[in-house]
């Protein structure tokens, strides 16, 4: 029986301790290797405002923002999933080669200013503020 | 206490302490997750208004329909030294709408400006919903829980009862069981357990019949074995003493023998009628009347028990007559009336009522309640050995009933022995 209780409790303060969600500030240096590099090859002259660790149950991720308001995303291992510069355009070479190839033929004039990578597909937000999708074989699948 | 009560006893405890626990860590939990989804509006919200306010681009309205509010303002070197860069905190703040303080949750971000400045956001949403939202979880979390409990008793209650059936089966036929009759049980049971118990108690009815088969054997054989040499032994007495040569002192000896030959003769055929009763030996029936049967006996004994000056009352209240040996009907009839003569005193009563089903017989006597266990066992003749008592007869009235499906009860009442039989 007191073994058991012994359990039932250690359960209970593992359940409570368990915290669901944290933001944490970091610097620079705390981040993932690959992200560094990233930011060192499409932003290496912008000054950053403010870094941030995003902990959650089952997810870890890192949030970047410049003192210009852009924002640079990345996951666990420091892969870069957003970059949002609202309304300037973001690095070129960010953008996958075939998605900026569509993009060009379709609104010459447009610049990217947000470009989401998922699971799946990516997500690029245009200057002229249209949406597209494109599936993992950069071909695109909606407009917005 | 009954085997269910006891399982379910020790079940409710352990249950009330993980439910208990369940649900505190559930409401933790919840109330955790809550103030989680209002960290990430908050964050939401503070990047929103950071990246919008170092772009230069039109900041939202403090105070919008939301409720949410914040500020910027600058921060030193030595406050931005201190602060852990991200703050929450739970504070009082004042709503406009409510006109009164509320309870809110408050987020501080501390973030850079180009030129190298430290600024501070701080964004609050109030959060007396939560307040509200919390103690409804907790009050239907406390109903749920202990409904669940009521349910998983009953359960466990139903399914303990369907699965202990075989167990009650058995201690049901083993009440039910007597002696002499042998009846097995039927293993009606998948469960292991269950079928050895069967097997088992089985077992120990075959054995407990075979040895009493044995012994009500011999008691029979024995008993019949007796007769001739007795017989044998009592005519020698008789003829020995038709011998002229014998002495006066001789022949009163003789005298004494033969009186105690004739008791050993009685007993032995006492007990071979009761042998013979216990193997079922009397097999006709008749219409025997209770009553009819009753007057008959009364009228001989009274008479044989005269000089003891007892006045016998007979309460014919009804007639009775069942189907049964009229032989044993008699001597069952006749023993009653004898053992109530017997043991009482001089100018005692006997009550008799016969009714429609039931006849008792009810005597005074010197003697005080007798042991009901024992009264009908062979030779027992309680704390006194004084009358000419067999000690068989009540062991004869015991198996004349028992063979012919009758209930005999002993009571002690308003001092009082009270035998009846009833149907």
């Amino acid at each position: 029986m007191k073994k058991t209780m012994f359990i039932l409790a250690c359960a209970l303060a593992l359940a409570i301790g368990v915290k669901a969600d944290d933001y944490r500030p970091i610097t620079r240096e705390q981040l993932p290797e690959k992200a560094q590099t990233f930011l060192a090859t499409y932003f290496p002259n912008s000054k950053t405002s403010l870094i941030r660790k995003d902990i959650e149950i089952t997810e870890l991720s890192y949030d970047l923002i410049f003192v210009d308001g852009c924002k640079v995303e990345f996951d666990r291992k420091g892969n870069w999933t957003e970059v949002d510069c609202i309304t300037h355009p973001v690095p070129v070479g960010i953008v996958p080669e075939a998605i900026s190839k569509t993009i060009k033929a379709q609104y010459p004039e447009a610049t990217i200013t947000k470009i989401e990578r998922e699971h799946r597909h990516y997500e690029v937000k245009l200057s002229n503020r249209v949406e597209l999708t494109f599936n993992k074989s950069m071909q695109l699948i909606d407009i917005d | 206490m009954k085997l269910t009560t006891h399982a379910i006893r020790s079940l409710i405890a352990p249950l009330i302490l993980i439910f208990a626990m369940w649900g505190t860590a559930f409401y933790i939990f919840l109330s955790d997750e809550l103030i989680d989804e209002i960290d990430d509006q908050l964050e939401l919200f503070s990047e929103q208004i950071i990246r919008q306010w170092l772009a230069g681009e039109v900041l939202p309205e403090s105070n919008n329909a939301s409720n949410n509010t914040y500020y910027i303002r600058p921060v030193s070197a030595e406050e931005e030294a201190v602060s852990k860069g991200i703050e929450y905190e739970f504070k009082n703040i004042y709503i406009p709408e409510h006109l009164e303080e509320e309870p809110a949750r408050v987020m501080h971000t501390l973030f850079h400006r180009e030129d190298g400045t430290c600024w501070q956001l701080t964004v609050m949403i109030p959060i007396y919903e939560r307040n509200e939202v919390i103690s409804t979880i907790l009050t239907f979390t406390s109903i749920l829980l202990i409904a669940m409990l009521l349910v998983v008793m009953a359960v466990f209650a139903w399914v303990f009862k369907r699965h202990t059936r075989p167990l009650y089966r058995v201690l049901h036929h083993l009440d039910n069981y007597t002696i002499g009759h042998k009846q097995l049980i039927e293993e009606d049971t998948t469960v292991t357990e269950f079928q050895h118990l069967c097997t088992t108690v089985n077992a120990y009815i075959e054995r407990i019949e075979e040895a009493y088969e044995h012994e009500r054997r011999f008691i029979g054989d024995a008993s019949h074995e007796l007769q001739t040499p007795l017989a044998i032994c009592q005519n020698r007495i008789e003829m020995m003493m038709e011998d002229d040569t014998l002495t006066e002192s001789q022949l009163t000896e003789l005298g004494k023998m033969q009186q105690t030959m004739s008791e050993l003769i009685r007993l032995n055929k006492t007990l071979l009628f009761l042998s013979k009763i216990e193997n079922s030996q009397f097999v006709e029936t008749t219409e025997v009347s209770i009553n009819a049967l009753l007057h008959r006996q009364t009228d001989i004994l009274a008479e044989v028990y005269e000089s003891k000056g007892i006045s016998l009352n007979i309460y014919d209240k009804a007639p009775w007559s069942i189907q049964a040996n009229e032989e044993l009907m008699s001597s069952l009839v006749s023993n009653l009336l004898r053992n109530a003569y017997l043991h009482n005193h001089p100018q005692g009563t006997i009550d008799i009522y016969i009714r429609e089903g039931a006849l008792s017989i009810a005597n005074t006597s010197t003697e005080e309640a007798i042991d009901p266990d024992r009264l009908f066992d062979r030779f027992y003749k309680g704390n006194h050995t004084r009358h000419q008592s067999s000690g068989l007869g009540l062991s004869i009235v015991k198996a004349i009933c028992d063979a012919s499906s009758l209930r005999i009860t002993y009571t002690f009442a308003q001092d009082k022995h009270i035998f009846t039989i009833s149907r």
